[in-house]
Order: C-alpha cells, then sequence, then structure tokens
C-alpha cells in the first residue's frame, strides 16, 4: 500500500494519505489527478482498470485503492 | 426573437434533466424563471454561483428573459476570490446553491427553488449598465481576476443561431453537460440546444468515473463536448471500445488537440458513423469562431476549420495590414455579431458600450491553407490554456508576488504545464500547493523551480527566454 500512497502523494502534496478518506468523494483529488492516478496504478503494478472498477468507492482511500489492485492482480 | 424570451413555444419538452432527479419542461421552466425574475429589478447586476444543475440553468436563464445581468462564476470559485469580486462590482443579488446560503448571512433571501437561492445582498440596486449588455463572464476564471468580458444579448443570440446551424441541431438533440455552464464552452452549449428546444442532461460527475457514463446512457446523451484533456481522458478510459449508440457527435474547443489525437477521435467517428467536430473560440467572441466540418475532419486533421455562418477570418501582418497568402503565419482576426462589447475591469466598465464594433484581433498566430481552413501555429498573449481553463502568467506571477512578500517570479510553460520560476528555495513546494489551490487547477499542472533571480532587460522586462532555458 505504501507505493499507492507514494502515487497519490505526488499528484496532490499537504495531504496525508495513510488517513485520509472519501478523497474522491470530498473532491480531495480532481479528475484530472483520478486520470493521471490511473495511468500511474497500470504502469506501476501492470493492471488494466476498466470502467466497472471506476467507482468512487474503489478510489476513496489509499486501503481502497490497494484492495482494488489486488483483486486486479488475482484476475 | 431571441431563444431566451421564445423557449416556452417548446412546451411538454423537457429543457433540463440533471443527475440529481429534477426535471423541468420548457414550459415550467417558463415558470420557474418568472418566479426567480420577480425577486429582481430589472438593469442590475447578479452574481451567479453555477453547477451544472437545474437551479442553475434555470438562474441564468432568468437573469437573460428579466434583463438582469449575471456574472457567472463556479460555485467552487475561492472565498477570497470571490469576495474581492463582490467588493468590486458589488451585485444586487447572488445567486447560490441553497447548501452555501450560510456563507451569505448577510443577504435576505427572496427565492428558493430547485436547490438554488436567490438573495438581495446589501448592495444598491441602482446601476448604469449599458442598455446591449447581457451577460459577463471572466476572462481567467481560476485567477479571480477581475477582468470580465462583457457580452451582449445579439451577442448570444447570433452566437446560439449560428451553433444551432452549423452543427445542424434539432428538438431530439440530448446534449450531456461535460464543462461547466461558467464556462463560455460549457454555456454555448445551453444556449445553442435552447434555441432548437433540445434537452440538455446537466452533471458534475467526472467522466473518469462510472456514474458519469451510466447517466449518460441512461439518459441516451446524444452529444458531448470536450477541451483537449477531456480527449485524452477518453482514451484513458478506453472510450473506443465502449458502446454508444445514441451518441451522434462530439465538439472539441479550448485548446489545441494533438494532431494524433484529432486523427484518431476522427477515424473512430468516421468508422462508427458519428461526427467529430474540431472548434475554436474565445470568451471574447461569445463562444465559437470556427468549426471543422465532420465531413473534412480527417482529410484535414490539425486544422481549426472555417468561420461559422455569418463570421469571417483575416490574417494581418506585424503592420495591421491583412494579407491572403496560403501557409503563411499572420495574426487571427475574427469578425461577426459575436464579437463581444469588450472588458470590464470595475463596476463603472460596466457603462461602457460596443468597444470591438464587430472585429476581434484574437491575439492567436494562424495560417490557411489553399483550400481556406486555418490552422493554429502559435500564440501572442501570455496565456496558457491548463486542462482547457485559460489562464493569465502575468496574473500569476501577481498573485504569487503578493502572496509571498519578497520573493520574485516569472511564470511560462505550454498548455497544461506552468512552469514557474522564484527566487526563495524554501518556498517550492508552497508556491505549488498555492498555485493548485487558488486556481482550483491539478497540482500536476504545476511545476516551480528555484532560480537566484529573474533575468531581466535594462527596461526592466524579464527575459522569458532565458527562463526557459534554466
Amino acid at each position: 500500500m505504501e507505493k499507492v500512497v507514494e502515487i497519490l502523494s505526488s499528484l496532490k502534496s499537504g495531504v496525508d494519505f495513510h488517513t485520509a478518506e472519501g478523497i474522491v468523494t470530498n473532491k480531495i483529488i480532481d479528475s484530472i489527478d483520478i486520470a493521471s492516478l490511473i495511468s500511474m496504478l497500470e504502469d506501476e503494478f501492470d493492471v488494466e482498470i476498466g470502467m466497472e472498477y471506476m467507482e468512487n468507492e474503489n478510489f476513496d482511500s489509499a486501503a481502497a485503492i490497494w484492495e482494488m489492485i489486488e483483486e486486479l492482480a488475482e484476475e | 426573437m431571441s431563444y431566451y424570451n421564445d423557449y416556452r413555444k417548446f412546451g411538454e419538452r423537457t429543457a433540463f434533466l440533471d443527475d440529481r432527479g429534477q426535471t423541468v419542461t420548457y414550459e415550467e421552466l417558463g415558470k420557474l424563471s418568472g418566479k426567480i425574475g420577480q425577486g429582481m429589478k430589472r438593469r442590475t447586476l447578479a452574481f451567479c454561483l453555477c453547477e451544472n444543475s437545474v437551479g442553475s440553468a434555470a438562474g441564468y436563464v432568468s437573469c437573460l428573459e428579466h434583463n438582469v445581468v449575471p456574472l457567472l462564476l463556479d460555485r467552487k470559485i475561492d472565498s477570497q476570490l470571490l469576495g474581492h469580486l463582490l467588493e468590486l462590482y458589488q451585485p444586487a443579488y447572488l445567486y447560490v446553491p441553497s447548501d452555501m446560503k450560510e456563507n451569505f448571512s448577510d443577504c435576505r433571501i427572496l427565492n428558493e427553488d430547485y436547490q438554488y437561492v436567490l438573495m438581495r445582498t446589501k448592495y444598491p440596486q441602482e446601476i448604469v449598465l449599458y442598455e446591449e449588455l447581457g451577460l459577463l463572464l471572466t476572462t481567467s476564471g481560476s485567477t479571480g481576476s477581475p477582468k470580465l468580458v462583457r457580452q451582449s444579448y445579439q451577442n448570444i443570440q447570433s452566437n446560439a443561431e449560428s451553433i444551432a446551424c452549423y452543427l445542424e441541431l434539432d428538438e431530439t438533440e440530448r446534449p450531456v453537460s461535460t464543462l461547466p455552464m461558467n464556462y463560455t464552452y460549457g454555456l454555448s452549449v445551453i444556449n445553442s440546444h435552447m434555441q432548437v428546444g433540445a434537452t440538455v442532461l446537466l452533471t458534475d460527475a467526472t467522466m473518469m468515473m462510472k456514474a458519469f457514463w451510466s447517466f449518460m446512457k441512461e439518459q441516451r446523451a446524444t452529444s458531448i463536448a470536450g477541451v483537449p484533456f477531456t480527449y485524452e481522458m477518453l482514451k484513458k478510459v478506453r472510450f473506443f471500445k465502449m458502446e454508444l449508440p445514441d451518441l451522434r457527435y462530439m465538439t472539441q474547443a479550448r485548446g489545441k488537440l494533438s494532431p494524433e489525437l484529432h486523427r484518431e477521435f476522427a477515424e473512430w467517428a468516421l468508422k462508427q458513423n458519428k461526427k467529430f467536430i474540431v472548434m475554436y473560440g474565445q470568451t471574447e467572441a461569445t463562444a465559437r469562431m470556427s468549426y471543422l466540418p465532420a465531413e473534412r475532419s480527417l482529410e484535414k486533421y490539425g486544422s481549426m476549420g472555417i468561420a461559422i455562418p455569418g463570421g469571417r477570418f483575416s490574417l494581418i501582418d506585424v503592420e495591421g495590414n491583412e494579407f491572403s497568402r496560403p501557409e503563411e503565419t499572420g495574426e487571427l482576426v475574427y469578425e461577426g455579431d459575436n464579437v463581444t462589447l469588450g472588458y470590464a475591469q470595475c463596476r463603472e466598465d460596466l457603462a461602457k458600450g460596443d468597444e470591438r464594433h464587430g472585429r476581434l484581433v484574437t491575439g492567436d498566430m494562424a495560417k490557411v491553407d489553399k483550400d481556406g481552413f486555418y490552422y493554429i501555429v502559435g500564440r501572442k498573449k501570455r496565456f496558457l490554456k491548463i486542462f482547457g481553463n485559460r489562464v493569465n502568467l502575468d496574473e500569476i506571477d501577481r498573485l504569487v508576488k503578493t502572496k509571498f512578500e519578497g520573493i520574485d517570479c516569472a511564470s511560462t510553460g505550454v498548455d497544461d504545464k506552468m512552469k514557474t520560476y522564484i527566487t526563495d528555495r524554501e518556498c517550492i513546494e508552497k508556491v505549488r500547493q498555492y498555485l493548485s489551490n487558488t486556481t482550483h487547477l491539478s497540482e500536476s499542472a504545476f511545476e516551480v523551480y528555484y532560480v537566484p533571480e529573474i533575468p531581466k532587460n535594462d527596461a526592466g522586462k524579464t527575459i522569458y527566454t532565458m527562463l526557459e532555458g534554466e
């Protein structure tokens, strides 16, 4: 999960992504950040994030993102 | 007759539908507009804090219909920047989302409907407004610059008619709002589709999320509008693999799409029997000045097309002389009824008349090919388009120097990537955060570098070319 936190921190400074919740719902990161985030996650973890995963709940915290990545990696 | 005085004729057809489940027919919109309008005195000034919702769009229509001049701002505007604009222009009314009304406790509520509230401010109603002035938009909303574009009623109507004509719009269209309505491009979608009695689908959901695509599919959206970054995002969400049987056309403006991406979308559209239409415009021309007809999109990819119906382009040399030699670069000039009145920098400027007389020197450098198709090749003015938002670089430098006392600053860069040079190494991260927070634009757009000194010539002017070499 540390790598996910690192990626999020590179997009938005001044936020503790270890504990931050609602990062998409509360617009801590915006659509442009999400676009960058998806590319970075796909490159880093060698996964393809399909439209079925593009739900707020999958991106609302570093833990949720990590959980999604693990699920994708198993597929 | 203007569309905003004539839309009731579309009766039971749905005018607006949003992702909160709210809808209004054209007839209901007329009643809602009347209700909002009865609280406002004609020829006064209102600030509207916009979102893509039924209430927000209805407030805009009501202002036009009741001759109240609205300034459209993003509801997410920084509170300090809003405070500055309020003090400077002193509007008689505020029209804001209901969940923001507590922020304006010194204002009196006049009406509340569709999750929007109309409020009377402490400022006087009396104001001298030029009789043709219909609408105010910011030149650079993200920096909160007080410089506004003054649009006339004729500007709004002529551009709406022209767009409806070249896009061949009819009442069966259902565009989905992919851009904020306080941006001229987003607003032009509302204006041009109301002109023909179509249904405008309103959402603030991001294209990166499933919720947007679910809304679009459920509501059978027929078109989307995007800035260059939108099309980059569409490619990321694997747009080319999506099943979108109701989609008829896509438009692109607010910055130059890379020729490769232009070609990719044009090819896809041709294969899918859809239209991909690249356009060019500025707030100073109400919205649109050119379009590249869909049937030429592949043949002429990279081009911004030809002038819209009722408009005319020309190129001028450094001395201001018009020339018509193909493939030679000059400054692009546009003439048409949609050329706006001019700028305002303060409340008193709202009394000013038409300063442009239908002719706009765009500040963009362009060339024309032998078939009469125009190509943007550069920019004369100091601004960038960051994810479709125009950001004035001089304004950025002023903001940074004001916020961080004692440091010198100069900004440069390319679209979607601004480079700001500062003379205090310790402030690099703070400046980057400040720029992102103030403009409400992603931090990924800003790079901040330390330089011991901002290079300047003998006259004190910054030598940007030396910075770019740093």
